[in-house]
């Protein structure tokens, strides 16, 4: 149907159909780094290696819940969800956000914990800084897989940011290690922890964002809704508008449902209002999705978390 | 009318004594949507309203709404009776009544369609409730605080945390509760009501790694089992009292946990401490009896089931709302073959159901309507709200009749042969 929006999660689909090897090469390198970290801090006793496995963890499951939400949406509506599986990514991120939470906080108490027992700290700096610094390079592998291998797929993109923090968190073990090393300062190891622990805390909090006002179903941000409505009203035969609400099922895939209450007489044309409707909806204001009730007087209505029609034009007075 | 002021006035002390600050933003917030309902009835007087509306608690009364339903459309000099009335005997009548109102709506009167001002309603009991647990739990914490700082009891401040963590869930319910009440804009149509479920899924979540902890302790405590002191005439006295807390906690934030995920968070949260409670007092009771303190952390391992398995419905739910899911108390084959079955309606496709947050649910489709029954587009809109609403207790509806499907170019519906198909439940 040319008049309608398509349905932009097709276009995502298509996206990420590019960038979906190389995002699977970036995770399958992501979580066997992560192992050698781990396996790095037992053997050298370092909490920083074992913080930058933390962060190498954001990065594993940001790129798990891509790979996974990506998939997700193309799976069919269902009676059960009938917005499909669409909000799996927003969910995902949360759930996420939080796991990096807890590891931030454990990085965090065992840092305390460990400065405050400094005199028992046995750490190799020599096998912390070798296994830091091949980190690093693997890092950065990563991230050019990453880069190249899907531009201008979003959700590459993000993943991108978080190899670039995964990056400063393998700086961070290497100048730790070397502070470890030939210092003789093995309280560089903690301290540098806590920061590492900043960075995994900070890359959850774009997530968190992100999160929030998806699920506060806000009006899609190329919305004027104002302008929607002052449109509809425009419409011979319409009284006004209320009962409005916008919000996006995902990206692209916005939605749009009113109440029209009509002028006596012209209940009996909804089908040409609907048209005109569609046309205002779709072509002008690019929402994919419509429901609009036509009603003969807003009494009927009982619903009253209306936004009014005089708020809406009021806007245009500011 | 004098009698009517001084009712309003009345309320206005009453509002003051026992609310917080924010109480009136709350308020606030939502009369304005309320009003918007009059706004949109042509011929009336908005501007008057509009003023009005920011002045009297409007609309978040359900006994107003009663009478402002039957008056739609009439006289505007006795609707600010109407409110002050309403709005005083609200206030007046107390929990109880709030209580009975909302049975009352949900029992099928004409009302259904302030599911925003019940849901605002109900927000309030939940407000109160919280706002009481909180005091409870968090005067109960100052006092063990204190008192082991005193007294120098490990013991007392151990479980000072426990009630820190009831505590904090408990205020980040009210803190949802508080943006929740915040008004809708045109930026965001639902306003900030969903963070309530992001608290419930937030505190249900928390409650499985708070559980998650007591496990590792709990083997830590195994792995070195020698080393278990246990007080147990100090650990019985502060369990029994905290247990004592936490079960008039538990009983005043009861009743909100069934309507609001979010103080279904903060409830279950109490009950884990409760249990937790109940934990310390039964291994307090043994280590007194027959010196075994392995019981402390085999009851332990216990009670972090226990945890998991009380809030695991909770989890699914408030995961469910966010994933834009159809509540589970809605069967949404039956609704659409009610639908179906009015007289007029060829098939109704595009469904769509979700909740915004608790009490405030919202479906939305695109009806088939037979061209035979041009004209009678308000009476079968009446009919397919009263299904949605009455029957099957949704609180907005936005139903978008059709004469034909081939203009209809959304293509994610949810078709009418797949409701069809679905196998008796």
């Amino acid at each position: 149907m040319a008049t309608a929006q398509p349905r932009t999660g097709d276009n995502n689909r298509a996206e990420g159909n590019a960038g979906r090897n190389s995002m699977f090469v970036a995770l399958m390198l992501t979580v066997a780094l992560m192992v050698y970290e781990i396996i790095g801090g037992w053997a050298s006793g370092s909490l920083a290696l074992l913080a930058a496995a933390g962060l190498l963890l954001a990065t594993g499951s940001a790129i798990t819940i891509s790979v996974f939400s990506a998939w997700a949406e193309s799976r069919p509506a269902s009676i059960e969800r009938t917005f499909g599986y669409h909000r799996v990514e927003v969910v995902g991120s949360m759930l996420g956000a939080l796991a990096l939470w807890l590891v931030a906080a454990w990085v965090l108490f065992e840092s305390i914990s460990r400065i405050q027992n400094r005199e028992e700290l046995e750490i190799s700096g020599g096998l912390m800084l070798i296994v830091g610094i091949i980190a690093a390079a693997a890092n950065i592998l990563a991230a050019l897989v990453l880069r190249f291998g899907s531009r201008g797929n979003r959700r590459a993109g993000e993943a991108f940011w978080h190899l670039v923090s995964d990056f400063l968190g393998s700086i961070a073990v290497v100048v730790a290690a070397v502070l470890v090393r030939y210092s003789d300062w093995p309280v560089a190891d903690p301290v540098f922890s806590i920061g590492i622990a900043a960075l995994i805390a900070a890359s959850s909090w774009r997530l968190i964002l992100k999160v929030f006002y998806a699920i506060m179903e806000g009006t899609p941000e190329h919305l004027d809704l104002y302008s929607l409505c002052a449109d509809i009203e425009e419409v011979p035969g319409v009284t006004l508008i209320h009962d409005v609400h916008a919000w996006s099922i995902s990206e692209g895939y916005h939605a749009f449902t009113a109440h029209v209450v009509l002028e006596p007489g012209y209940a009996a044309n909804t089908e040409d209002l609907l048209t005109e409707m569609r046309r205002i909806v779709y072509e002008k204001h690019h929402v994919s999705h419509l429901t609009v009730q036509f009603e003969e007087s807003a009494t009927q209505c009982l619903e009253n978390h209306h936004l009014g029609h005089l708020e809406a034009t009021s806007m245009f007075d500011l | 009318m004098a009698e009517s002021q001084d009712r309003h006035n009345a309320h206005e002390g009453h509002d003051h004594d026992g609310h917080a600050g924010h109480d009136h933003d709350a308020h606030a917030g939502h009369d304005h949507g309320a009003h918007a309902d009059h706004d949109d009835h042509p011929g009336h007087d908005h501007g008057g309203h509009d003023d009005h509306d920011h002045d009297a608690h409007a609309g978040h009364d359900h006994g107003g709404h009663d009478d402002h339903d039957d008056h739609s459309g009439h006289d505007h000099g006795g609707y600010d009776d109407h409110d002050h009335d309403a709005h005083a005997g609200h206030d007046h009548g107390g929990h109880d009544d709030h209580d009975d109102h909302s049975g009352h709506d949900h029992g099928g009167h004409d009302h259904h369609g302030h599911a925003h001002d019940h849901a605002a309603e109900l927000r309030e009991a939940s407000r109160k409730s919280l706002i009481i647990a909180l005091v409870l739990i968090g005067g109960f914490m100052v006092a063990e605080i204190i008192g082991g700082i005193l007294s120098g009891s490990l013991a007392l401040l151990a479980d000072a945390g426990h009630m820190a963590t009831d505590a904090a869930s408990i205020a980040l319910a009210l803190l949802a509760v508080w943006i929740a009440a915040r008004p809708e804009s045109i930026e965001r149509t639902f306003g900030y009501q969903r963070t309530e479920v992001l608290a419930a899924a937030f505190n249900a979540l928390s409650l499985w790694v708070i559980a998650g902890w007591i496990v590792w302790e709990a083997i830590e405590r195994f792995s070195n089992h020698h080393e278990i002191h246990i007080e147990g005439g100090l650990m019985l006295s502060i369990g029994g009292i905290g247990l004592l807390v936490n079960i008039v906690a538990a009983f005043v934030l009861h009743s909100g946990s069934k309507h609001s995920l979010n103080v279904d968070g903060a409830f279950k949260h109490v009950m884990a401490d409760l249990m937790g409670s109940v934990g310390v007092v039964i291994s307090g009771v043994i280590v007194i009896l027959t010196d075994w303190v392995l019981i402390d952390p085999i009851l332990s391992v216990g009670i972090a089931v226990l945890i998991v398995v009380s809030s695991w419905r909770l989890v699914l739910k408030s995961l469910n709302v966010l994933l834009g899911g159809v509540p589970e108390h809605i069967d949404l084959y039956a609704l659409c073959a009610e639908i179906e079955d009015v007289p007029g309606v060829t098939l109704i496709h595009d469904v769509h159901v979700f909740t915004v947050t608790s009490n405030y649910e919202l479906m939305t489709a695109h009806v088939l309507v037979d061209p035979e029954f041009k004209g009678y587009e308000d009476e079968m809109q009446r009919q397919l709200r009263r299904i949605a609403t009455e029957g099957h207790g949704l609180n907005h509806v936005t139903f978008q009749l059709c004469h034909s499907a081939g203009e209809c170019t959304e293509d994610h519906h949810v078709g009418h042969l797949e409701a069809l198909a679905r196998p008796a439940r």
